[in-house]
């Protein structure tokens, strides 16, 4: 009797071809399940409820890691939420910190779902971040440290004009970098200040706009091989950043593709991984050549991988980005969302 | 292993593929997030989809890594939930995300295109698959009509192979096949054998 016999399925999910024409190691359905090394499938491991009834109101936004704790974040015309830290993982002791921003007083914690983290950046053992009480009218940019002894943390209050509200920053050589308000620019703090964005010769900016195709902006930065990448919805500028101002300078654009969600680059393996209009695409630099170019790593499963038109939300009573990605550093893998858009597998 | 025909190499007489993706409707899935699964020394380069359910707590609101875990946030539900390594429930545990843990082969035609075949059973390796759906093509449709369905469970440990076949009764001239696991427990699809007899051109 004639048999058939699977033994691989390194194929993983494969959408982009018509069944008739795809390998029979791909899937036409992968559900909760990865391909591992040597082709067999394992079900992923399960999400549990942190112990201990923890739970965590909608008015902290974001979730975000650094210095060994979670962090979440908020602000509101409140004195103070009463919150300092709380043990998420009975195991490991892993805590998350709460970085609230206090706008005045008088009011009520529980309205603070309008709350909006426009963005974040590590700096130290802490973050640099952009919140709002009001979805992004009124701004306030504080940079948060911990106390690792006491779990709690204190933010001070950037206050510098110079230094964009946009959220969409990235930390490195002692700087951070930020896109512009209008998108045309990026910004740099002095080296060592994230408070600090205007010493001449030292915070500036850098004139990205000059090296646009018409109707451009910039929407996403990341970091590829020491280079600032800064993202366009349809090119990438690749930029050598230096401690030095005179040290930066243009080196190199991929054309033709970019994106439109910030939250989607993720660097992972040394490439950098990002959800373009067309799916999601690798920049990487490949063996026979010198220079980066992009790799359709999402092609199959681009069926439903659709970028959403907007690159915002709404979620537990405030604004979220539409797109979030992660580097899943355990399980070895690269996840991009678009919650409520994406429903397929 | 073997090989999917080619698309061109259907005959004539099977007449056009009116919906070749109704399986793959969009409306039909679970909210939640591609994975990509990358491995320079292994060779791997595999997608799969990841859900955490239908309603609207199923959006995933927020994540990040600490450690060895992942710790998630969902819309509308003030859990905080973690995932750590080879971590699964146990018996004394609820869950609380996606019920779906399954894989699907592509349309099978064991490289007879348009030959009409009958499956008569199967050898299988794994672990906690609960069952194996043998779904067929009439005249070429592709729809994916439920032919039968093999309760594999933890038989003989999950490994037939030094066993009696499992039998299946399908007959067709494509296959696909859906191994669906526990929800709860780890699962595993290592290899699955199919015997068929070639019952020639229809």
């Amino acid at each position: 009797m004639p048999r058939a016999t699977f033994d691989k399925f390194d194929g993983g999910l494969l959408l982009a071809r018509p069944s008739s024409v795809a390998p029979a190691n791909s899937l036409s359905k992968l559900i909760n399940m990865d391909v591992q090394p040597g082709g067999w499938l394992r079900s992923r491991p399960k999400w549990k409820q942190a112990p201990g009834g923890f739970t965590l109101g909608p008015q902290w936004k974001g979730l975000e890691s650094n210095a060994g704790y979670l962090w979440t974040f908020s602000c509101w015309n409140v004195a103070s939420t009463g919150l300092v830290s709380d043990v998420v993982n009975a195991e490991t002791t892993e805590r998350i910190v709460y970085a609230f921003r206090s706008t005045g007083t008088g009011g009520s914690f529980a309205d603070a779902t309008t709350a909006r983290l426009l963005g974040v950046t590590r700096w130290n053992n802490g973050f640099l971040a952009v919140l709002s009480p009001d979805n992004g009218t009124t701004l306030y940019k504080s940079l948060f440290s911990v106390n690792t002894s006491t779990h709690t943390v204190t933010g001070v209050d950037v206050t510098d004009v110079n230094m964009p509200g946009s959220g969409i920053m990235v930390t490195a050589t002692g700087r951070v970098y930020a896109i512009s308000d209008d998108g045309q620019s990026i910004r740099f703090c002095k080296v060592a200040d994230p408070t600090d964005w205007t010493t001449p010769g030292n915070a500036g900016f850098l004139p990205i706009s000059q090296h646009f195709g018409s109707g451009q902006k910039a929407y996403g930065l990341g970091l590829y091989q020491g280079k600032l990448a800064v993202f366009t919805d349809q090119s990438i500028q690749l930029w050598t950043i230096d401690p030095d101002p005179t040290g930066m300078a243009l080196d190199r654009v991929v054309d033709g593709v970019g994106t439109r969600h910030h939250k989607s680059i993720v660097s992972l393996y040394g490439d950098l991984l990002f959800l373009s209009e067309s799916g999601v695409r690798s920049l990487t630099t490949l063996s026979n050549a010198l220079f980066p170019s992009d790799v359709d790593v999402g092609l199959p499963i681009k069926a439903f991988t659709k970028s959403p038109s907007s690159l915002t939300r709404l979620a537990n009573g405030g604004v979220e980005p539409s797109v979030i990605a992660l580097a899943a550093g355990p399980v070895s893998q690269y996840w991009v969302s678009a919650p409520s858009r994406w429903a397929s597998g | 292993m073997f090989a999917s025909a080619a698309f061109t190499s259907r005959p004539f007489s099977s007449g056009q593929i009116p919906a070749r993706q109704t399986l793959l409707a969009a409306t039909n899935g679970e909210y939640g997030w591609s994975a990509w699964t990358y491995s320079k020394t292994a060779k791997l380069n595999a997608w799969a989809w990841h859900g955490l359910g239908v309603t609207g707590t199923a959006n995933i609101n927020a994540w990040s890594q600490l450690g060895n875990s992942v710790y998630l946030r969902r819309d509308g539900d003030q859990s905080l939930y973690l995932m750590q390594p080879d971590v699964y429930f146990l018996a004394s545990e609820t869950n609380s995300e996606s019920q779906a843990v399954y894989a699907e082969t592509q349309w099978l035609d064991f490289g007879k295109p348009g030959d009409l075949k009958a499956l008569t059973g199967i050898d299988f390796d794994g672990l906690n698959v609960v069952r194996v759906e043998v779904y067929v093509s009439v005249d070429g449709d592709r729809s994916g009509t439920l032919a039968d369905t093999i309760q594999v469970g933890d038989s003989q440990g999950g490994w037939t192979y030094s066993g009696g076949i499992l039998p299946v009764n399908a007959a067709s001239t494509e296959f696909r096949l859906r191994f669906v696991g526990d929800p709860n427990l780890e699962v595993q699809v290592n290899r699955l054998s199919l015997y068929f007899d070639d019952l020639g051109q229809v």
